[in-house]
């Protein structure tokens, strides 16, 4: 619960025994949970628990741009929009969108773009809505992890996922996942989102000082705890599909048939003739637009 | 083959490592190639349909498809045009060329242009649901959408109800199966759009057995022998509701 501790200033954030303020060795990670498919009425949801962060992201779309004139006729655009509640910090925050939180919105927006194919969807938008409901330090990071569970569940076509987490320096020491109290009174932070398959990163943003030595050596230990998270996210979007299955189709018992699967044969009571095909709608142009092009 | 890392029906997430063998595999719906592995871009099932590999989508927007049946909502209407809602991230539009035939113009007296276009436009109002056909679509501009043809036009007695796009060839299920088991008992008459919405008349009592049953069908889209087991849960909703 590092949101009941009045803010002042820790100066020793890393004791004797090498443990951190909440018990943690330099290279581990908060404890992390996420869900997706939380919220009824939005396209895709997710629900985000990192340490003392619970966050939640929403997305709807595609659908029409509002306001008319921010429409591109070449490609979609991604808003994001990123709240943080009035009471998700110790002190009573102001309900009124501040710089930090057009900040945010900006930088998750700009990790999270690359990843989607917004070129098959002219003239539309897929808005991103983050609220966080408890903060605790590495609201950034978490929130990227949380819109990218979202963006997937809505069915949206993605390269890959993101996945956010933070590296920093406190008393001397690079560590993992920074928590709120690091955040502040330590000697630096990195927050990254990191695209853990291709070992790539989405979002970078540094703040405090390091040599370049231990920057490289942060962003490795970073990549590494990304990997567990990472690993979570998978979990998460499988797990809402395969519970279900695994209730009605025990391991072991099913025999994969397609006796009853109608994904070749639009039909219809009032349908003539053959139709479209709802079962793959954006699979061109994913395979089009990729860079390089097939043989 | 051996760099197959995927089996059918797997739920795959986006960026997941399909396979890495890509001269024995091609990348087919929702797959990209990268470099030499071929990745899914959807939360969705596996498919191999001899050398392609294909993620079928679990949820997500109806994109619109030249010929496509949709049920629509008209939103909003112009002196020249309706626009409907079909469920998609475009807008239906819907001309008065498109929405009547040539008799219905000239029927009775002679009318003055105003008139007769006053006419044309009162067919629908802002509310109305219809059944209408695409006629013709591109990305960069706003599918044209016809009621002229069999079964289209404005839709009166029953309820709307609307699951995910890609859901709705399992509701349809293969030559129709799911769709005339529905169909048959529950005594309801069901029409079925591509852009995910469906259309429900009959017996209030019905409907509702109906609307659970289809209900029961979004949740378990990606499981197996979904047929059979939808029969079962029709028949025990039934006795439920003493039908």
């Amino acid at each position: 619960m590092g949101l009941l501790i009045p803010e002042n200033k820790v100066h020793q954030l890393i004791n004797e025994n090498e443990c951190r303020t909440d018990g943690r060795k330099v290279d581990e990670l908060r404890p992390f949970n996420c869900r997706v498919g939380v919220l009824e009425n939005a396209d895709g949801s997710a629900y985000v628990e990192h340490g003392g962060n619970k966050i939640y992201a929403a997305v709807y779309g595609p659908r029409e741009v509002h306001p008319r004139h921010m429409a591109r006729s070449d490609r979609g655009i991604l808003q994001v929009n990123y709240r943080m509640a009035t009471f998700s910090v110790f002190e009573r925050k102001s309900p009124a969108p501040n710089r930090r939180e057009i900040e945010i919105s900006m930088v998750i927006r700009n990790a999270l773009e690359p990843m989607l194919f917004l070129e098959i969807y002219p003239n539309s938008a897929i808005e991103v809505f983050i609220e966080v409901v408890a903060a605790d330090g590495g609201t950034r990071c978490a929130s990227t992890t949380a819109a990218a569970l979202a963006i997937a569940d809505a069915g949206i076509p993605m390269r890959d996922l993101v996945t956010g987490v933070a590296i920093g320096m406190a008393n001397g020491r690079i560590c993992l996942d920074l928590n709120d109290l690091e955040d502040k009174g330590g000697d630096a932070d990195i927050p990254c989102g990191f695209v853990v398959r291709e070992k790539k990163l989405a979002l970078l943003q540094f703040d405090g000082s390091m040599t370049p030595d231990q920057i490289l050596q942060a962003i490795q230990i970073g990549h590494k705890g990304a990997s567990e998270i990472y690993a979570k996210q998978q979990a998460a979007l499988r797990d809402k599909y395969q519970k279900i299955r695994d209730i009605v189709n025990p391991p072991g018992s099913t025999t994969y048939s397609d006796e009853d699967e109608g994904d070749d044969q639009p039909y219809g009571e009032q349908e003539p003739g053959p139709g479209g095909d709802a079962g793959g709608q954006p699979s061109e142009q994913p395979r089009n637009n990729q860079e390089g092009g097939n043989p | 083959m051996e760099n197959l890392l995927v089996h059918d029906k797997q739920i795959v997430t986006p960026g997941e490592v399909l396979t890495t063998d890509v001269q024995s595999f091609r990348p087919g719906r929702g797959t990209v190639r990268e470099k030499d592995v071929i990745k899914a871009v959807f939360v969705g099932l596996v498919q191999i349909r001899a050398r392609f590999i294909n993620v079928v989508p679990l949820n997500g927007v109806y994109l619109p498809t030249v010929g496509d049946k949709v049920i629509g909502k008209v939103y909003e209407k112009t002196p020249i045009k309706w626009l409907v809602n079909i469920n998609s991230n475009y807008v239906g539009v819907l001309r008065p060329q498109n929405a009547m035939d040539r008799d219905f113009k000239r029927q009775g007296r002679r009318r003055s242009q105003e008139e007769q276009e006053a006419d044309e436009m009162s067919q629908f109002k802002i509310g109305d649901v219809i059944a209408a056909k695409i006629i013709s679509f591109a990305r960069t501009s706003d599918p044209q959408i016809t009621t002229l043809g069999k079964d289209l036009g404005k839709l009166t007695n029953g309820t709307l109800m609307e699951i995910p796009a890609p859901k709705i060839p399992r509701v349809i299920g293969r030559k129709g199966s799911m769709i005339h088991t529905l169909m048959d008992e529950t005594q309801c008459r069901i029409s079925v759009a591509q852009n995910g919405r469906i259309w429900l008349y009959g017996q209030p009592e019905s409907i509702a057995v109906a609307k659970y049953i289809i209900n029961k069908i979004n949740e378990e889209a990606h499981t197996s022998g979904l047929t059979d087991r939808i029969k079962e849960y029709i028949a025990e909703e039934k006795k439920k509701r003493g039908l």
